[in-house]
């Protein structure tokens, strides 16, 4: 997810920890997912994790979420106290994992400038209903003492920065944040003056008094029209320029600002917050001569005026106040493409480098070069110091790929009603962002596949002798030069007779070779042709006609290659293979 | 509910004391250490204010001062915290840290501005101190 800027810092603050502590959780979730239950220790720590949830929830105002995560909380506080023996244990996952989506899609309407008020009723009632499930599945142990309204569930999670206890009492917390500031219209308001005005600086400030009544923020140059009687003649002579933020119209400005006081010309213009916050440097009518004023590339020119949000007169939230927020933390948030940009960058400083290095004019004009090739190689040692490290930049683990895989898998398993655990090997490998991005299509593709034609139902696989539970291996290794990622089922393996039969269908096979004479290998490779599937029935996770092709095509577009195995009622790994 | 306010500027005092004149009878002073004087006044008078709003950059004694004092003062008269008066931290520094310390102060409810007032009201509604 990508972090907007957004304008409250407190609002930043808890869209970040509660990334993180969703992260924790849907990790964890998953985890105790595949190893069939919830631990005790597991259960302690997501109930903390709701504990602290629904503190900061409160904390913030959010009441919906704070309903939300209270409720999960009855939920794992009456399996921490009771443990109850009866529990659909692939339920409470599903519960919690939509309660972790839920909260996810509140924090993204949060940075989209939002409110995080979306009625989360049907949820909770969701919970409800399982926790009256489980109380009543084992009640023979708890004589009906807890009501889950009264599991004053409080005490031991603390310390993080936004927690706060929801009780009423004198412990309450309320972070309010500013008024929704995405209301908010941006003016420039650019006024000339009669050239025979007298103090023109006054009639300026009087303006600036009156917008002050709509205004949110307003800056104007020049600044000091109050006290320097020579700003007059720089306001006839170069105008007066204003900036404004406010929720007001523009036909109010309009009314406010052309009340008289002898002016010439009056031009509002409604502006965009990119050019209100770049001050008066793009100022649109004048713009040389406002440039002169503003030269450095801050929010607000040196000396500029500035009045901030609801505090007219004071210029409390000064520029300088902002940039304490720069030493926050050791991780910066960069935008991909600027990374992607920097990359594209270095390769052409390099190829720039080694022309200039070698020049022939250089080269050929018969001069002592001993220096300059001394500096030449240093040069070159800092330019592919500053490439490796760009690289290193670029890499990205696979833990968040993966992490999602499993959860396609749990959910696959659910609508399937296939058990379904996933293993992962390898996922602190790490990869260029790019091979990443790219593989997380072809990769849901394939465990799709695995879970739905892989897989076989339950009663088959014991027929087979095979455990009740399938299995899906998601792998990524480093072998020599080349990135392995694969997929593997412990499925019925690819059927050897369907795929020919349908490749005949399909006019697949040239007529001139007998269908003994194809080797496993080159069957496999049916399967990656265009319109080839071999599912019958089409579910909900594959077969709809977008095969395996298109996870071939989309391999191969960034380089790589994709190679099958398979043995019948052993199962399949497809495996990817990039070149580093 | 009798309401104090500290706010220096005045655009915003009249403002504030407008929108918390709905809900009490609101007292205005213009600096952090006339607003201990008067919850201290308040105090030996026996009609403590119910809620101490209070903007945090203030001449003379800011509102983190006056925070600390109010504190302190209710801690030497051995209120206890559930008796607390409930104190709004209005202001336009929504930076964390600011937050953070406000917290750590003994402040209710940290309030951006410009002030959300429907927020405002349920978190009074929140606190009990409207119905």
């Amino acid at each position: 997810m990508s972090l907007e800027l957004n304008r409250d810092d407190m609002l930043d603050t808890y869209v970040l920890e509660t990334t993180q502590i969703l992260d924790d959780l849907q990790a964890l979730v998953l985890k105790c997912k595949d190893e069939s239950g919830f631990s005790e220790d597991a259960v302690a720590v997501i109930f903390r994790y709701m504990h602290t949830l629904k503190g900061s929830a409160g904390f913030m105002m959010f009441e919906q979420l704070n309903l939300l995560t209270h409720k999960t909380e009855d939920i794992f506080y009456y399996i921490r106290e009771h443990k109850p023996a009866k529990i659909d244990q692939a339920y409470l996952v599903e519960l919690v994992l939509k309660v972790s989506d839920f909260i996810q899609g509140e924090l993204d309407r949060l940075s989209d400038g939002k409110m995080a008020d979306s009625d989360a009723t049907a949820l909770i009632e969701e919970q409800d209903a399982f926790l009256r499930k489980i109380m009543s599945d084992n009640s023979d142990k708890t004589e009906d003492d807890a009501d889950p309204k009264q599991s004053g569930t409080s005490g031991d999670a603390s310390g993080d920065s936004l927690n706060a206890s929801s009780g009423i009492g004198g412990d309450t917390r309320i972070y309010i944040a500013p008024k929704d500031t995405k209301a908010n219209h941006y003016f420039q308001i650019y006024i000339v003056y009669n050239k025979d005005t007298k103090m023109a600086n006054v009639h300026a400030y009087k303006v600036v008094h009156l917008l002050r009544g709509v205004a949110d923020d307003i800056k104007y140059t020049p600044e000091n029209i109050l006290t320097s009687e020579a700003s007059g003649a720089e306001i006839l002579e170069k105008g007066f320029k204003i900036l404004l933020r406010t929720s007001g119209s523009k036909s109010k400005l309009t009314k406010l600002v052309s009340e008289g006081y002898e002016t010439e010309t009056i031009e509002i213009t409604e502006i965009d917050a990119a050019r209100f916050e770049a001050g008066f440097k793009l100022f649109g009518v004048d713009a040389p001569v406002a440039a002169k004023i503003t030269k450095k590339d801050e929010d607000f020119a040196p000396g500029d005026f500035v009045v901030h949000s609801g505090a007219p007169g004071k210029g409390k939230f000064l520029a300088k106040d902002r940039e304490a927020k720069k030493d926050k933390g050791t991780h910066i948030n960069v935008e991909a493409s600027d990374m992607d940009r920097l990359a594209d960058l270095i390769i052409k400083l390099i190829k720039a480098q080694s022309k200039l290095i070698e020049d022939k004019e250089v080269r050929e004009a018969g001069l002592e070069l001993a220096a300059f090739d001394r500096n030449a190689d240093k040069i070159k040692v800092i330019t592919s110091e500053i490439q490796n490290l760009v690289t290193t930049m670029r890499m990205v683990s696979f833990t968040n790929i993966f992490l999602r895989m499993n959860r396609v898998i749990f959910e696959a398993s659910r609508k399937l009603g296939k058990d379904i655990e996933c293993v992962i090997i390898g996922d602190d490998v790490k990869a260029d962002r790019g091979i990443i991005e790219h593989i997380s299509d072809p990769l849901m593709h394939m465990v799709r596949n695995c879970a739905d034609h892989g897989i076989e139902e339950a009663n088959e696989r014991m027929l087979k002798g095979k455990p009740m539970k399938g299995r899906i291996t998601l792998k990524a290794e480093i072998e020599d030069d080349e990135l392995l990622v694969s997929v593997s089922d412990d499925g019925a393996g690819l059927n050897r007779d369907k795929i020919l039969k349908k490749a005949h269908e399909k006019n697949l096979i040239p007529g001139d070779k007998s269908d003994s004479e194809y080797t496993d290998d080159e069957v496999w490779k049916f399967i990656t042709l265009p319109g080839f599937s071999t599912n019958a029935e089409v579910t909900e996770f594959s077969g709809r006609g977008v095969g395996m092709d298109v996870v071939v095509s989309a391999v191969e577009t960034i380089g790589g290659s994709l190679s099958i195995e398979s043995k019948k009622d052993q199962g399949s790994t497809m495996t990817m293979k990039f070149k580093l | 509910m009798r309401i104090l306010l500290a706010e220096d500027d005045f655009v915003t005092r009249k403002f504030m004391m407008n929108f918390l004149s709905k809900y009490g009878d609101c007292d205005v002073t213009v600096d952090g250490m006339e607003a201990v004087d008067a919850f201290m006044m308040a105090m030996e008078e026996d009609d403590p204010y119910d809620l101490v709003c209070l903007d945090i950059m203030m001449p003379v004694m800011d509102g983190y001062q006056a925070l600390i004092g109010i504190r302190n003062i209710e801690k030497e008269k051995g209120i206890p915290q559930e008796k607390a008066v409930k104190v709004i931290m209005a202001t336009a520094l929504n930076e964390e840290k600011n937050v953070k310390m406000a917290f750590d102060l003994g402040c209710t409810i940290y309030s951006g501005k410009p002030i959300n007032q429907d927020r405002f009201e349920q978190a009074l509604k929140k606190l009990g101190l409207i119905e």
